[in-house]
């Protein structure tokens, strides 16, 4: 009796996601009132060419390849955290059209400019994006000047401009680095508060700064305008900006201020011109009959194979149809968003990962650790479509170990109601 | 487009990341077979193998971007890192089956090749099996991907192989 349960049980779960998993059935059945089809990111890419200008101090004349070189890094560095799945940033000359059609200022003309060339398409908000190619990413602690002193209430922007302060040796590059953390603020509400983690021989030093003008009002400038704030007595203990309540602008601003510091005065969009997305074009139907003839002709080549044990093959079989089904099930039920042509090279990679931990059972154990490490890298490491699929993979092989003990199960159990 | 062009457009961040992702690989896994097996052989033929995977994704890519017309897109890294993939799965059977035969009285080299051999064309003719199936639906540059991988897998597989009985046949 228990056997057949559990036969029943496995089962029902292998056609009821399997029912799930098959393209256009979302249109059979109203699940909680809104279709459950895939939920596709095609739609929500944007492709942008945007060229950057970059203002640099005619000091730095010397050293302007190497910063520019570090420009692109942190760029890169900066978008690649923020998720942005395709990213190229090069050195660029522009025309003298394009230089032309910028208004520049007068105080601007003595720096020296040089030009990157950013491409991103992504899914990401586009502001974000903007804001993470256009911040240097600098942070001063700042003592405001005598001008501050008595300012009048209709003068209080006063407070906000960074040519009423007078810089300090405290930059960037004494910190650390910069810790979000989303804290309690005053009225019980919550909000981030970037703390300022002085770096290493620094921190006896900075605390006799902040005790020396405790009760006094100083400014920490982050990107071009300057935060007022008095230092309290704790300050010597965590010293904390606050970056308001929203967790997307503070995501933002955690990536800005610890992945360096861009070697420019001021970051400028010269030009910005949207472009035609590069996405491959695959629907469901096209993914689920390539990995069902990629997983049936797998099967087909084990069978003729006369050394294989076809009950290990049905069981391969089994197995692989239970994490297709499973995995295309919790993407659309979950309403994961996806890049569809992912699945493709997940699909393939997931194939040959179950087959040999099928066919070589001695090593299995090998596979399944030096696999692990693999997507774990892929997670870490990748750049652009890579930590997803490097997640897709994880997963796979998570639910490779769950789909292997219910194929167990399951064929024992079928075994026990045949005798 | 010249080629050092294309080297314009990657960033060093990009490079450092990439090396060190296959350094860590290496020395993980060289590292998990070295405890295993207590010979230094299996590493060489890992770090060897992992250096051949980067060096003909390079090559491949190249020879796509100058003679295809191909742009260099972020999904091209998908070859990289699927090749990747499939070579750790070759050298843990390869290695795998090494570390539990060694232990073994009657070792016999002989039977880790054959066995690694076997397991690599069963290996080769999956990934061609599965390449071609799915090439049937996806388009062009889909394929070009998948095509690439497939090269660039097969001929480290291979060349894995052939790296283990050179290497551990004075065993």
């Amino acid at each position: 009796m228990k056997s057949y349960i559990i036969v029943i049980l496995i089962s029902a779960l292998l056609i009821s996601t399997l029912f799930f998993a098959l393209p256009k059935t979302e249109v059979l059945v109203p699940f909680d009132e809104e279709r459950f089809d895939l939920n596709v990111k095609s739609d929500d890419y944007w492709k942008k060419e945007i060229i950057l200008e970059l203002s640099i101090l005619p000091k730095h004349r010397t050293f302007l390849d190497d910063k520019v070189d570090k420009s692109r890094n942190i760029l890169y560095k900066r978008l690649q955290k923020a998720g942005v799945e395709e990213i190229q940033v090069v050195s660029y000359k522009p025309t003298q059209e394009e230089i032309e059609s910028q208004i520049q200022p007068e105080e601007e003309e003595s720096f020296l400019k040089e030009y990157i060339k950013v491409i991103v398409q992504t899914t990401i908000d586009e502001n974000v994006v903007n804001q993470l190619i256009t911040s240097t990413g600098e942070i001063k602690i700042m003592e405001p000047k005598e001008i501050l002193d008595d300012l009048p209430d209709e003068e209080q922007l006063q407070l906000y401009m960074v040519e009423n302060y007078e810089e300090t040796k405290w930059d960037r590059s004494q910190f650390r680095n910069i810790l979000i953390r989303d804290l309690m603020a005053g009225e019980g509400g919550r909000s981030y508060f970037g703390i300022f983690k002085p770096g290493l021989g620094n921190r006896r030093e900075f605390n006799r700064f902040l005790r020396e003008r405790e009760g006094e009002m100083i400014g920490v400038l982050m990107d071009s305008f300057v935060i007022p704030m008095q230092v309290e007595p704790e300050m010597s203990n965590i010293f904390a900006v606050g970056l308001g309540p929203d967790e997307k602008e503070a995501k933002t601003q955690n990536i800005i201020l610890n992945t360096g510091v861009i070697p420019a005065s001021r970051i400028s969009i010269l030009s910005a011109e949207n472009k035609e997305t590069d996405i491959y074009e695959i629907d469901h139907i096209q993914v689920t009959l390539a990995i069902l003839i990629s997983i049936g002709s797998v099967i087909f080549f084990l069978y003729q194979r006369e050394k294989e044990e076809k009950e290990k093959i049905l069981q391969f079989a089994f197995s692989l149809l239970l994490i297709f089904s499973i995995s295309l099930t919790i993407l659309k039920i979950w309403k994961i968003p996806i890049d569809l042509f992912l699945l493709i090279p997940t699909g393939i990679l997931g194939t040959i990962f179950l087959k040999t931990m099928y066919t070589c059972t001695t090593e299995s154990r090998m596979i399944l650790i030096t696999s692990v490490i693999v997507a774990t890298l892929m997670v870490i490491f990748g750049t652009g479509y890579i930590p997803i699929m490097g997640s897709f993979m994880l997963f796979v092989i998570l639910l490779s170990f769950i789909t292997e003990i219910l194929t167990k199960v399951y064929f024992k159990h079928i075994k026990i109601i045949n005798s | 487009m010249e080629i050092i062009k294309y080297f314009e457009i990657i960033t060093t961040y990009q490079i450092n990341t990439t090396i060190i992702a296959i350094l860590i690989i290496t020395l993980l896994i060289s590292g998990l077979f070295f405890y295993y097996t207590n010979d230094i052989k299996p590493s060489a033929i890992i770090f060897l193998s992992a250096i051949l995977v980067p060096i003909l994704t390079g090559l491949f890519l190249l020879v796509l971007y100058s003679f295809f017309n191909i742009q260099p897109s972020e999904k091209h890294t998908l070859i990289l890192w699927s090749s990747l993939f499939i070579n750790t799965i070759n050298l843990s059977m390869l290695l795998g089956r090494y570390s539990k035969e060694i232990l073994k009285k009657d070792f016999d080299i002989d039977h880790v090749t054959k066995y690694h051999f076997t397991a690599t064309l069963n290996l080769f003719i999956t990934i061609l099996l599965i390449t071609f199936a799915i090439s049937v639906f996806v388009q062009i540059d889909m394929i070009l991907i998948l095509t690439t991988t497939l090269l660039v897998s097969s001929i480290v597989i291979w060349l894995n192989h052939l790296i283990a009985r050179l290497l551990l046949k004075d065993k």
